[in-house]
C-alpha cells in the first residue's frame, strides 16, 4: 500500500489534471438534479421513492465524513509521530509502527461494523472508524520519513546550534514532507472508500444511493452513488499526487 | 532494542491498560432477549473472590514488568503471565455468562463487557512489550506470543465458552456459519490467485515493454483508487448485461449479483500490489546475472524460468500478501452483493441490530487477515533467506 516514492521524483506537477476531475465530479453532483426527472422516468423504478435526497446533499455529508475524520487523523498522526522521536515517548516508536502494519491488515467494513455495537448507527461510529484508519498510514509514513532524513543533516543542523524541537519543525519535517504526503493520500482514499461503506450502518452520502440501487437492484441509483465518489477518489488521488511532487521538486532545491 | 537498560514502557503500559479495565469497566452484560438493552455487571461484583485473584495476577505481572530489566528468562515469564491472563480472563467470563444463564429464560443472552476486551488488549501490550526485550530465543518467543491464543481455543473447544451469546448466536446457524467461512475463503483465496497470476504476467509485461508501462499502471491504480463499494456497483451492471444477453455466462452463474461482481473486483484490487512488486523486484535483478545466464546458453524463457523468477519470487510473495490480506477483509463486501462469505452474517447482525451477530462474522474475518499475513511474512522470510543464501 505504500505507494510513495516511485512515482514522479522531481517531474512537474501537473494541477490541470486535477482542475478537470474535480469539475468533473462538480459537474456530475450539480448538474444531475437537472436531469434526474427524466432519467428517473425512463430508467428506475425506485428512485422516484426513495432516492430524494438530492445528489449535492449526498455530496455534503460524505466530503463531510471524510474531512473531519481526515482533519483528525492527520493531526494525531502527526502529532504522534513526531512525539515518537522524543526521548520520553521513543520506546513507543516500534510498537506504534507495528499497531499501524497491523491495522491496516483489520479489515475496514470490521471497524465500522464493530464500532456499531458500542456507539450505535450513524454517522459516530463511521467518524470513529475513518478516524482509527485514517491514522495508520500517515503514522507510519511520518515516522519511516523521519526516519529516513539523512543524519548528516540532522547533525549539521545540530551543529547550527539548534535544539531538538527546531531540528524537528526546521529540518526533519520539511524534508519528510514528500513521504508524509503520499501517506496522507494513502489515507484519504481509504477514507473515502470507507466512508461509501458508512452507508451500511446509516450514516449517509454516497453509499446510501449504491445500496439502496444494490438491493432494489436498480442501476440508475447505483450509478448515482458510483459515479461521483469514484470521481472524487480519482480527483483527491491526484491532488495529493501533485502536492507530493511539489514537495519534492522544492526539497530537491533546497538541500 | 539491544543493552536497553529503562523500563519496559510499553508492557508498563499494558499493566496499566489492564488494571483499568479490569477495575472500571463492565466485565459481562445481561440481557434478557438479544434485542433489549442490557444489565451491566462489573468484574466485582460478577467474579466475587475470583476478581482478587485476578488483581493479584496483575500485581504479580506488574511486579516483574518493574523488576525485569533485560533479563531473558525474565521477560520470557512475563510474557506467560500476561499471557495467562487472557484465557482466564476469557473462562472466568464463560463461567460468569453460565451463571447467569442458569436461572434465566432460554432466550437470554451474556455478551462480554468492554472490560473483557480492554484486559484481553493491556495483556497482549505486556506479551508483545515482553517479547521484545532481552534474549535471541525466537521460537520461544513465538511461543509465548501464540499461547493466549491456542489456549482461547481450546477453551472455545472444551465447550467453556458456550453460554456467552457470541457463542449461542454461532450454535443458531452453525451450518450457514461454516458454509459462509468456506465461500469467503474460497472468494478470497481465487480472486488473490487468479489476480497474482495475471499481476505477474502484467509485470513482466511492462518490464519488456517499458511503453506499456503508463497506460497498464493508469488502470490498474484506477481500480485502486475508486471505492470498493463503487467498484462493487460498476461491475453489477456490465455483468448483468452479459448475464442476460449471453446463455453461457449465465450458465457460469455470472449475473450482476452474486459471487461474480465480487470475484472480479477482489481479482482487480489484487492486481496492483503484484504487478507493482513483479515489476520493482524484476528491475532490480542484476543485469550481470542476467548475462551470466544467457553466456551459459540459457534461451530467454530459461532465463525467466531460471533466474528472474526466482530471484524476483520473494518480493513478488509479498506483493502476494498485501493483495490477500486486502482481499479477505473486502470479502466482507460480497455479502452486500449475494455473493456469500461472512459478510453476509456481519450485514444481517447489522441489520437486526444484534451486537454478537456482527462480532460472530467480523472475529473470524480479522483473525483470517492477521494469520494469513502471519504465514506470509513467514513465507517471504524463508524465501528470502533461500535467496540470499543462493544466488547472491
Amino acid at each position: 500500500m505504500i505507494r510513495s516514492g516511485r512515482r514522479g521524483r522531481g517531474e512537474t506537477p501537473r494541477w490541470i489534471n486535477t482542475i478537470i476531475l474535480f469539475m468533473l465530479f462538480l459537474l456530475v453532483v450539480f448538474g444531475y438534479e437537472l436531469v434526474r426527472p427524466v432519467l428517473s422516468a425512463l430508467f428506475s423504478r425506485q428512485d422516484v421513492l426513495v432516492g430524494r435526497t438530492p445528489l449535492y446533499e449526498l455530496a455534503g455529508q460524505h466530503i463531510f465524513m471524510v474531512l473531519a475524520s481526515g482533519a483528525l487523523s492527520v493531526g494525531v498522526a502527526l502529532l504522534l509521530g513526531v512525539i515518537s522521536f522524543f526521548p520520553l515517548a521513543r520506546d513507543f516508536r516500534e510498537l506504534l509502527l507495528d499497531l499501524s502494519s497491523l491495522g491496516e491488515t483489520f479489515p475496514s467494513v470490521a471497524i465500522i461494523a464493530l464500532s456499531v455495537p458500542i456507539l450505535g448507527y450513524g454517522f459516530q461510529p463511521t467518524l470513529l472508524a475513518l478516524f482509527i484508519y485514517g491514522v495508520l498510514p500517515v503514522l507510519r509514513n511520518t515516522i519511516t520519513g523521519i526516519e529516513n532524513v539523512p543524519g548528516e543533516v540532522v547533525d549539521s543542523a545540530y551543529g547550527m546550534g539548534m535544539g531538538r524541537l527546531r531540528v524537528m519543525l526546521a529540518v526533519e519535517l520539511p524534508l519528510a514532507l514528500p513521504v508524509i504526503i503520499a501517506g496522507i493520500r494513502t489515507s484519504m482514499i481509504m477514507i473515502i472508500s470507507a466512508a461509501t461503506i458508512g452507508a451500511t450502518v446509516g450514516a449517509g452520502g454516497f453509499g446510501a444511493p449504491i445500496i439502496s440501487g444494490i438491493r432494489s437492484y436498480d442501476t440508475l441509483m447505483i450509478l448515482q452513488g458510483s459515479v461521483p465518489v469514484a470521481l472524487l477518489a480519482v480527483a483527491v488521488d491526484s491532488f495529493f499526487i501533485n502536492l507530493e511532487k511539489v514537495f519534492t521538486v522544492n526539497n530537491n532545491k533546497s538541500v | 532494542m539491544t543493552g536497553v537498560k529503562t523500563k519496559d514502557k510499553i508492557s508498563l503500559t499494558g499493566v496499566l491498560v489492564l488494571a483499568l479495565t479490569m477495575i472500571c469497566m463492565d466485565f459481562v452484560v445481561f440481557r434478557p432477549n438479544r434485542i433489549l438493552k442490557g444489565e451491566n455487571f462489573s468484574a466485582l461484583e460478577i467474579l466475587g473472590g475470583n476478581f482478587y485473584l485476578l488483581l493479584l495476577l496483575i500485581l504479580l505481572v506488574l511486579l516483574l514488568v518493574l523488576v525485569k530489566k533485560d533479563r531473558g528468562w525474565l521477560n520470557l515469564l512475563t510474557g506467560l503471565a500476561a499471557g495467562i491472563f487472557i484465557p482466564v480472563v476469557f473462562y472466568m467470563a464463560g463461567s460468569a455468562a453460565g451463571g447467569l444463564a442458569a436461572g434465566a429464560p432460554p432466550y437470554a443472552r451474556v455478551s462480554l463487557g468492554g472490560g473483557v476486551w480492554g484486559a484481553v488488549l493491556g495483556a497482549y501490550m505486556v506479551v508483545a512489550g515482553s517479547c521484545r526485550r532481552g534474549g535471541q530465543r525466537s521460537w520461544l518467543k513465538f511461543a509465548v506470543k501464540a499461547l493466549p491464543l491456542v489456549a482461547v481455543v481450546l477453551l472455545l473447544l472444551a465447550g467453556e465458552l458456550d453460554n456467552l451469546s457470541i457463542m449461542k448466536e454461532y450454535f443458531n446457524r452453525s451450518a450457514t456459519f461454516l458454509a459462509e467461512f468456506h465461500r469467503h475463503l474460497t472468494l478470497a483465496f481465487s480472486s488473490v490467485a487468479l489476480g497474482a497470476v495475471v499481476g505477474v504476467l502484467l509485470g513482466f509485461v511492462i518490464f519488456k515493454y517499458s511503453s506499456s508501462e503508463k497506460i497498464i499502471f493508469l488502470f490498474i491504480n484506477l481500480a485502486q483508487t475508486v471505492p470498493t463499494l463503487s467498484l462493487l456497483g460498476l461491475l453489477m451492471i456490465p455483468l448483468a448485461y452479459l448475464g442476460e444477453r449471453f446463455a453461457l455466462f449465465s450458465v457460469l452463474g455470472i449475473r450482476g449479483v452474486g459471487w461474480a461482481p465480487a470475484f472480479v473486483a477482489l481479482f482487480l484490487y489484487a492486481l496492483l500490489p503484484v504487478t507493482g512488486n513483479t515489476l520493482a523486484g524484476l528491475r532490480t535483478v542484476n543485469q550481470q546475472v542476467i548475462e551470466a545466464a544467457r553466456g551459459m546458453g540459457m534461451n530467454a524463457g530459461q532465463v525467466f524460468w531460471k533466474v528472474q523468477l526466482p530471484l524476483t519470487f520473494p518480493v513478488i510473495l509479498s506483493g502476494i500478501r498485501t493483495a490477500l490480506t486486502q482481499s479477505i477483509g473486502n470479502t466482507i463486501l460480497a455479502g452486500l452483493i449475494g455473493g456469500g462469505g461472512l459478510g453476509t452474517i456481519i450485514f444481517l447482525g447489522l441489520a437486526q441490530a444484534a451486537p454478537d451477530l456482527i462480532l460472530l462474522g467480523a472475529i473470524p474475518v480479522v483473525f483470517l487477515a492477521l494469520l494469513a499475513d502471519a504465514a506470509m511474512v513467514g513465507l517471504v522470510g524463508l524465501f528470502a533467506r533461500r535467496r540470499v543464501r543462493g544466488a547472491l
